[in-house]
């Protein structure tokens, strides 16, 4: 008996398939895992009310740190 | 002369300059906030913005009401432990440096833990420790750095609202499931052939299943519920063939996959509520800052000072003032009831009720009514009647006020669904009975599939986006409107009533003629001198209309609150005030509001003031006359009637003498001609009518502070533009139409797929995206070069 008999064959076939589909499995399992992470994500920063302004945290972005502040307040001293 | 600008307010430094660490300043007050800042290293306050400021107000006394702790507790959102939290309107706020100032509030006040500002709301949201510090003492502190905050009665009732959220839950459900469904369905899209695809798709086919769950019975749970309100109230909207659209989609979809039939319509489906949301997401423009809800509530103080029998005083919630009470109203601050004066000189402002700004001088004995502004010193009244029982307040428990009672709109959306549904239903089960007897296997197929590719997802989009977008347009020219439906509300307009007094008129200027002897070069520099002194209203208008008079010092200056000026200038005397200061003897009782002069007691003549027609009035009218039918209603007596008729176009009705119901009573008769009423007015009084009539639109110079209940505010500065806003929400209906026809061409498309059985998943996925961008795409171009016409 050859090992190219015709039942390692479709074995080899069917072990190569049961792998592809346990990396499609692995595949749908973390996509909707990472999905779900961001989703929960969304869930609870509306419910903190981050949705609830969408201007003023824009702006407050800009302002200087403390330090700055201070420095500019010695040149104007000067 | 050159103006010099403040530093701190940008309000030109007219007479008094302040020269201060090398800046420039136009008072004390602007001076001291600046100091405040600069001693607590938060001069870059001026950095962000150039004179971001505003004069600090005096408030003596005003805030004592806090130190009652069952009032205050009424204004905290939160109280726990040594913390306390309070969210505080504050109307100045404008700018990034305010924001800035407002959130480093802890370096002015150590026992402040944090404040927030939201910008659109205009609140600041600040936590303290209530052992070391008190919110009278940060109201105090904000007041003091020109950041007064509002304070009224409705914040005393207010129960701590829950923010509706909903809508944004459901869109992000919505689009999550849609995506993860498109990626889903991708393998099938492509029918690629693999033995794996064959042999496992059925895992892919039940996650699009479970995905699907959430957005039928959760995210599109509104429209089953809107559809079967509309089905018992016998009407069919736009939200009847939508839920029987996601309810085939879904019903089909399973069935398919439960008997392996095929792939189903999970992508339609959840695109189809994730558009419709979007569409919903995207008419919801609030302006958060603005309030059209405000009844007598937002206006009225929270607290008010009585006088107790042994002569002490004490604050008490305005709920609490019963008749026969005495009252201590203090300067700046408003009678909350109706009343008897006794004593203390009146000068009341009833520019909230009837919009007309010049103060009206009271004596003791004479009633006082509710809403009104005391403007010179204290003064003590006597209660006549409860907060919701006084002249004014009365006018809320009308019908009117009770929000059910206006009968609902129907919306253009809805008046076509009903046609459209029976169509679809009627095609639906006609091409369903010639198969049954051609090819019964395919009868239910079609069935479904022309409810589904007939699901109104473009034609439910059309009114959102347009209405919405045009909500957005009038936002950015100053004319806010409460919602979409106002548009639409907007464009069926036939007739329009204006209010007279702070609506066709303005409180900004006034004109004022002279009527008398000429006045000489010294007489008119000891009047401007006088005038200068004093800070009474009608002083400051009459003193900015002396611009080339020099300024004498005077020595012997007198004030008699209520009565007038007394000045004497080396040997000249000057009496200047009311007719029966001047002259001695009353006078008989004429319309206007003048201000009479005496030089060493004899007579000179008398300044008269007006208030002056906005401009535009006349063209306004004239332009409006050829499409609408026009009314002017107020309150004032009849002194203007021949100047409005001589200047209004002719068949304007012209109605005098209107009491607040009587307004309402005229646009509730309008309406039973069935005319389409727009009123237009501004104050209190006009409440009742703006409730009553199709569209309310209140009028108001400052679109920050006060405005009554209405469907929307105009800017005063866009008083002239009414007619253009008007035209162009008729056109936007216009655009509504054109995109219906468009997406009904989408669905005799779809149709034909449908009635001949060949609808397949992918082309439902492709049509019903398609039509909707295409639409949106559609009104959302219109609608903007409409906007650009009105500019």
């Amino acid at each position: 008996m050859s090992y190219f008999n015709k039942t390692n064959i479709i074995n080899f076939e069917a072990s190569i398939i049961r792998q592809d589909m346990s990396v499609i499995y692995l595949l749908l399992t973390l996509s909707i895992l990472v999905a779900l992470i961001f989703f929960i994500a969304f869930i609870y920063s509306v419910k903190k009310g981050q949705f609830d302004d969408s201007y003023t945290p824009s702006v407050r972005m800009l302002f200087d740190d403390e330090l700055v502040t201070e420095k500019q307040e010695k040149s104007t001293l000067d | 002369m050159k103006s010099t600008q403040c530093y701190h307010c940008g309000d030109s430094c007219e007479d008094s300059i302040i020269n201060f660490d090398e800046k420039n300043f136009c008072c004390n007050g602007c001076k001291t906030v600046y100091e405040i800042f600069s001693e607590n290293n938060l001069t870059s306050y001026y950095n962000f913005q150039d004179n971001p400021g505003a004069i600090p107000t005096k408030i003596e006394g005003k805030y004592d009401f806090l130190d009652n702790k069952e009032i205050a507790a009424k204004l905290l959102d939160f109280s726990d432990g040594s913390m306390q939290i309070a969210t505080l309107y504050i109307p100045h706020i404008h700018c990034s440096s305010c924001i800035w100032v407002l959130e480093n509030l802890h370096k002015l006040n150590s026992n402040i833990v944090s404040s927030q500002v939201d910008f659109p709301k205009k609140k600041v949201r600040v936590t303290y420790n209530f052992n070391e510090t008190s919110l009278k003492e940060i109201v105090l502190l904000l007041s003091a750095i020109g950041y007064e905050p509002y304070i009224t009665l409705e914040d005393y009732d207010a129960g701590k609202k829950a923010v509706d959220r909903s809508l944004i839950y459901k869109l992000g459900i919505a689009g999550f499931a849609f995506g993860n469904v498109m990626f889903l369905s991708f393998p099938e899209y492509f029918e690629v052939d693999g033995y794996w695809i064959e042999e496992y798709k059925n895992i892919f086919r039940w996650l699009m299943f479970f995905f699907s769950l959430p957005v039928v019975f959760y995210a599109g749970s509104g429209y089953f519920i809107s559809a079967y309100k509309g089905l018992r109230s016998k009407i069919l909207n736009i939200d009847v063939p939508i839920a029987l659209g996601i309810f085939v989609l879904f019903v089909r979809s399973s069935v398919e996959i439960i008997f392996d039939l095929g792939t189903g319509f999970f992508d339609s489906l959840t695109g189809l509520v994730f558009f419709l949301l979007l569409g919903k997401f995207f008419q919801q423009k609030t302006y958060n800052f603005l309030s059209f809800e405000r009844d007598y509530k937002s206006y009225f103080p929270i607290a008010v000072t009585r006088i107790l029998s042994n002569n002490k005083e004490e604050n008490v919630p305005i709920y609490d003032i019963e008749k026969g009470d005495r009252l201590l109203i203090r300067n700046q601050e408003l009678i909350p009831v109706d009343g008897i004066l006794i004593n203390g000189n009146a000068e009341i402002d009833y520019s909230f009720v009837t919009g007309e700004a010049v103060p009206v001088a009271k004596k003791s004995g004479d009633k006082l009514f509710a809403g009104g502004k005391q403007l010179s010193g204290i003064l003590e009244m006597e209660v006549l009647a409860s907060v919701s029982q006084s002249y004014l307040t009365q006018l809320w428990s009308n019908e009117v006020f009770q929000k059910e009672n206006k009968s609902p709109f129907k919306t253009i959306t809805d008046s076509i669904s009903k046609n459209f549904t029976i169509f679809v239903l009627s095609i639906a089960f006609i091409a369903t009975s010639f198969w049954l007897f051609f090819d019964a296997s395919k009868a239910l197929n079609v069935f479904t599939a022309v409810l589904i590719i007939a699901c109104p997802c473009a034609i439910a989009l059309a009114a959102p986006f347009a209405l919405g977008n045009m909500l957005r347009i009038f936002g950015k020219e100053k004319f806010y409107l409460k919602n979409a439906t106002v548009v639409e509300q907007l464009a069926e307009i036939d007739t329009i009533i204006f209010d007279k007094t702070g609506t066709l008129t303005t409180h900004k200027e006034n004109t004022i003629s002279y009527d008398g002897v000429e006045l000489n070069q010294q007489e008119k520099s000891i009047l401007k001198s006088s005038l200068r002194a004093s800070n009474h209203p009608l002083s400051r208008t009459l003193y900015s209309t002396f611009k080339d008079v020099d300024v004498l010092s005077i020595s012997d200056y007198k004030e008699i609150v209520g009565k007038g000026i007394e000045v004497t200038y080396n040997e000249t005397s000057l009496k200047l005030g009311a007719a029966n200061f001047v002259k001695n003897n009353e006078e008989k009782a004429t319309l206007d509001t003048s201000v009479y002069i005496s030089f060493n007691d004899e007579y000179k003549g008398k300044f008269t003031f007006k208030n002056s027609y906005r401009k535009g009035v006349k063209s306004l009218f004239s332009s409006l006359k050829k499409d609408f039918d026009l009314a002017v209603v107020s309150g004032d007596n009849e002194g203007e009637r021949v100047f409005l008729q001589e200047n209004l176009p002719e068949g304007t009705a012209l109605l005098f003498n209107q009491k607040p119901e009587d307004k309402l009573e005229f646009v509730a008769k309008l309406q039973k001609e069935h005319k389409k009423v727009v009123m237009i007015g501004d104050g209190l009084n006009d409440a009742g009518a703006l409730a009553q009539s199709d569209v309310g639109i209140a009028l108001s110079e400052n679109i920050n502070v006060f405005s009554p209940a209405c469907d929307g505010i105009l800017d005063a500065s866009k008083f002239s533009k009414i007619g253009m806003y008007i035209h162009a929400s008729k056109k936007a209906i216009q655009i509504i139409k054109y995109s219906f026809i468009l997406s009904l061409c989408y669905n005799v498309i779809g149709l034909y797929f449908a009635v001949t059985g060949q609808l397949i998943p992918v082309m439902a996925a492709i049509l019903m995206p398609l039509s909707s961008i295409s639409i949106v795409v559609f009104t959302t171009v219109s609608t903007n070069i409409l906007g650009r016409k009105i500019k």
